[in-house]
């Protein structure tokens, strides 16, 4: 009952969040002037000459309160816009580029976090060993690397030398037109997931191959993060009391490093991985952009560098969302790991 | 739970990645030859036109000898009878009366048709009948009138009739917005002065737009408010394509009252009921659109011609450079965009057909501002004490010819465009109707910039010097190298000339043109129709686009522009577009830096391309290539 009123306190907070973040970001669009934010409306020099009427046709010289009224009314009223990026309604931009991405994200996003936690424990438990050694060298060079570099490397390697190997984009040529026939029903674009759903293992295993190279991107350049803390948290907990003393009683070193310290070493853990998972769903504009891999980081880049008002501001409602409730799903981990927390009393 | 369960995962799951992956490298090239859609291609169909080497009438230098990589054996073609280009930006919207940008334009004239064309060879004077078989122009260049083919079906099936002609064109000014491409029928229909259906007393009577376009039996007749000779170049282009009057209706669109014109009329953004649906006449169907990612369309076997030779056409939207260039070294694309700046790395690339120094209908200049405005911070002091300029500065003619004498044209060509780019002296290019590859031009001669520059301001400029800040957009390597060459030269003249640059944002300097903040500006143009009208009026009219910016206005200049358009002899414009060249000459308001030349780059299994400046895009006519060796 306690968790209950947390749950929905914690989303009735979601609502001051997003009018500031609105606001927000509502006042420095306004530090551009009418004629930049036309820009987007003029894509051609052949369109130059109507700047005039965009502008009053928009409304972007209008006060800043007033054109916010606008906006808010129309949201109010379920409707966030049109993306002139994309040319389509923004909701509908955003639930279709969102599948792609949490496609992304649950490939990645468990490589990243299990993998970071393993490797962390494995170099703490092994701490100044070559092991140690190995993975914390590892995590340097992955972490060091630019994302863009490591990305076009793997595609130039794997697409380009070992050609058409592992390539860029989503599905092939020949899958693309399988999935959009009428052999195939596109339950949640998701393609692994409508694969499997359909019972079809070449969209599967075609729709595996072109995630490749991004999952493998994203985790050599994100793991590191996961891994140190990891270790470091794990080095804090080894060396406590409780350890000695469940070493003292003859417990096995796997039961120690894994049930006693581990567990107690997740704590910080568990809040870089829900920054983490929401960032890779909230989308990933280099590689996203290289691989062509069309999901929501490509849209949201698209939408700011071409100051497409409507989109920006869906995308930071939306964006909005997905972190308070990801951080509210691990709070709710965190009493789940650690006993000692109690959710309800802590917020009292 | 956790015990051992995240090492096991973690291993199953790179397990499963390498299998997949070693699986597919070895089933995946298999895979590829064994298409699981139609045979090699239907049948050969008859080619659209004749051979596209035939050469042009006025159009000159024509589709220069493709450079065919030297494979001895050519690869197996991928993807067979699909034709997949990767290109930058997505289309804008898919209503051919609303479109106005070229990603737009190469999907709607694979799906839509015209009346007549001017792109079905390399030539655009030369008109073939499409959806009219006939026609006839009145001898006082008012009437034109078509006679419709009879027998040619939508793509829903519904028959085409005079009525859907009529209402495509009434539809089109009905719903004309703010940035649309409809001023190009406003102009013949209304006269020079009307660009668009909202003029000062409000919206133009609709009886007014309907007695424009109309129907006489098999034939549509418009009414032109005088002779305007590019007007059959402009029906020719998307903007003059036919839709279905049902279709149309049925989706939501005008229904030919009143109420829904004032309802249609500057629609914003998305809001064309027809926007992302299409139902044309054309060669091929829209099958299906992912906004922003890939446009794919599929052969219409109804043709009322014979069928394209390819089967599906993909148009996808690849934002990184090495992506699209791994794509097509792979083949899983046929043609991609190529930036200039990286054509080196597809010297020697195997199993590629080039096409270079195309003509487009484009150019760029640079522009002087004659009355730069109170908010710009451009100016220095605003003072011609050596730490800034007036902001009547360029208002000297001797200031802005002492510029253009200054410009190191042929190191600009080289270096910005590696010389894929040729100079001309008005802002007529090559291409267009009454271009003159004898207009007089500058050239760099520091001695004569000097001249200018000591007589300018009564010797002011000399003897003080000046400050002034350049601007270009971030990216944009061609502009970053004529800005740099005037900084040079300039500085080399008298090194009390200083020329800063500065980068910034495309809107940001977009603001400075508009806003008139710029002291100098670069900009260029492309064709809506390639007709000289076209790029002398926004380079040169009072009104017109950029010269409306630089505060540019002469006159005589507005005077001859009018009478060249409304004159019914073509002898009559050529003599008024060659005192036009003189007077861009003489005056300088602004300075032709280049007409870019064009490359394409296609696997060699595509073929039947040719070129035509006005096909919007890349690929040229879609309808005319052939994708097999």
């Amino acid at each position: 009952m306690e968790l209950r009123a947390y749950i929905l306190r914690r989303l009735i907070l979601l609502i001051p969040v997003l009018f500031g973040v609105t606001i927000l970001i509502f006042a420095l669009l306004q530090l551009f002037d009418p004629v930049e934010r036309a820009a987007l409306y003029v894509k051609d020099a052949r369109q130059f000459g109507n700047i005039d009427e965009i502008i009053e046709r928009y409304g972007l010289n209008d006060p800043v309160w007033q054109q916010f009224g606008v906006w808010f009314n129309e949201v109010i009223h379920g409707n966030l816009g049109w993306s002139k990026v994309v040319s389509m309604p923004v909701t509908r931009a955003i639930w279709s580029f969102l599948p792609a991405t949490v496609e992304l994200a649950v490939f990645a996003a468990p490589l990243i976090i299990l993998g970071g936690v393993f490797l962390g424990k494995k170099a703490a438990a092994h701490k100044d060993r070559t092991i140690d050694h190995i993975t914390r060298a590892g995590a340097i060079i992955g972490w060091s690397l630019p994302t863009f570099w490591l990305g076009l490397i793997l595609l130039m390697v794997f697409y380009g030398f070992f050609t058409g190997l592992l390539p860029p984009e989503r599905l092939s040529t020949e899958t693309s037109i399988l999935v959009n026939s009428d052999q195939f029903i596109r339950y949640t674009k998701i393609n692994t997931l409508d694969a499997i759903l359909n019972g079809n293992g070449q969209v599967f295993l075609d729709a595996l191959r072109h995630l490749v190279l991004p999952v493998v991107t994203l985790t050599v350049v994100n793991i590191a993060f996961i891994m140190r803390l990891m270790r470091s948290s794990m080095l804090e907990a080894l060396g406590k009391g409780y350890i000695f003393s469940a070493r003292a009683k003859g417990l096995s070193e796997k039961v120690v490093i894994n049930k006693h310290a581990g567990r107690n070493a997740l704590i910080p853990v568990l809040t870089v991985s829900g920054y983490i998972f929401a960032s890779i769903v909230n989308g990933v504009v280099v590689t996203e952009t290289i691989f062509n891999y069309k999901g929501l980081g490509w849209f949201a880049w698209q939408s700011a560098i071409n100051l497409d008002a409507p989109s920006v501001l869906a995308f930071a409602l939306f964006n909005g969302i997905l972190f308070v409730i990801t951080n509210l799903v691990v709070d709710l981990l965190y009493a789940r790991i650690d006993p000692r927390i109690r959710l309800g009393a802590s917020v009292t | 739970m956790t015990k051992i369960g995240i090492g096991k995962f973690l291993l199953m799951f790179i397990i499963l990645i390498l299998a997949v992956s070693t699986l597919l490298a070895c089933g995946g090239p298999e895979k590829t030859t064994t298409p699981a859609t139609t045979g090699p291609t239907t049948a050969p169909t008859t080619s659209p036109t004749t051979s596209p080497t035939t050469s042009p009438t006025t159009t000159p230098p024509a589709t220069t000898p493709p450079d065919v990589g030297a494979t001895p054996s050519k690869p197996e073609v991928k993807n067979p009878g699909t034709y997949i280009y990767a290109t930058i930006g997505p289309w804008d919207s898919l209503d051919p009366a609303y479109a106005y940008d070229t990603a737009s334009g190469e999907v709607l004239q694979a799906v839509y048709e015209p009346l007549i064309s001017n792109w079905e060879t390399e030539s655009t004077t030369e008109y073939t009948p499409i959806l009219a078989t006939e026609w006839t122009v009145s001898p006082d260049g008012k009437t034109y009138r078509f006679k419709i083919r009879e027998g040619v079906t939508f793509h829903n099936g519904n028959p085409l009739t005079p009525e859907d002609v009529e209402y495509s064109f009434e539809r089109g000014m009905v719903q004309d917005y703010g940035a649309g491409p409809q001023w190009m029928l406003f102009e013949p229909l209304f006269g020079a002065d009307t660009h668009s259906s909202r003029t000062d007393s409000g919206l133009i009577p609709l009886e007014e737009i309907m007695s424009k376009v109309e129907v006489d039996g098999q034939w549509v007749q418009f009414n032109l408010a005088g002779p305007y000779e590019p007007f059959l170049q402009i029906l020719a282009q998307p903007w003059g394509s036919i839709l279905d009057k049902e279709w149309c209706i049925e989706n939501g669109d005008w229904d030919g009252t009143q109420a829904s014109y004032e309802a249609l009329n500057d629609p914003p953004s998305g809001g064309s009921p027809i926007q992302e649906i299409m139902n044309g006449t054309g060669p091929f169907k829209l099958e299906r659109v992912e906004s922003g990612v890939e446009t794919v369309l599929i052969r219409n076997d109804n043709y009322w011609r014979a069928p394209a030779n390819l089967e599906r056409v993909i148009i996808k939207v690849v934002d990184e450079w090495t992506t699209r260039r791994l794509m097509l070294e792979a083949g899983d694309a046929d043609m991609v965009d190529v930036p200039r700046a990286h054509i080196d790395e597809l010297e020697g690339v195997e199993n590629l057909t080039v096409y270079k120094d195309l003509p487009t209908l484009q150019n760029t200049a640079m522009f002087f501002q004659f009355a730069i405005s109170e908010e710009s911070t451009f100016v220095g002091s605003g003072q011609l004490d050596g730490n800034g300029i007036p902001r009547d500065f360029f208002a000297d003619v001797d200031v802005r010819k002492g510029f253009a004498y200054a410009f190191d044209y042929e190191t600009f060509l080289r270096d910005a465009f590696k010389n894929e780019a040729q100079q001309i002296g008005s802002p007529i290019v090559e291409g267009l109707s009454y271009y003159d590859p004898n207009a007089p031009r500058y050239t760099l001669d520091l001695a004569l910039a000097e001249e200018h520059l000591k007589k300018a301001w009564g010797g002011q400029v000399w003897e003080n010097g000046f400050t002034l800040t350049i601007a270009y957009n971030s990216g944009n390597l061609e502009r970053k190298t004529a800005c740099e060459i005037l900084q040079q030269n300039l500085f080399s003249i008298n090194d009390k000339f200083v020329v800063r640059i500065q980068v910034m944002q495309w809107p940001a300097l977009l603001r400075g043109m508009y806003a008139s903040l710029l002291p100098t500006f670069q900009i260029g143009w492309l064709a809506d129709y390639p007709d000289a009208h076209n790029f002398v009026f926004p380079f040169m009219h009072s009104a017109g686009t950029f010269s409306s910016w630089q505060n540019y206005n002469n006159p005589t200049v507005d005077a001859l522009i009018a009478q060249a358009i409304s004159s019914a002899s073509s002898a009559e414009r050529e003599s008024l577009y060659r005192q036009l060249d003189q007077i861009y000459y003489d005056e300088c308001p602004s300075v032709q830096e280049a007409q870019p030349l064009g490359r394409r780059y296609f696997r060699d299994w595509i073929t039947g391309f040719y070129f035509n400046p006005v096909i919007p895009g890349n690929s040229g006519n879609l309808y005319a290539l052939h994708k097999g060796y």
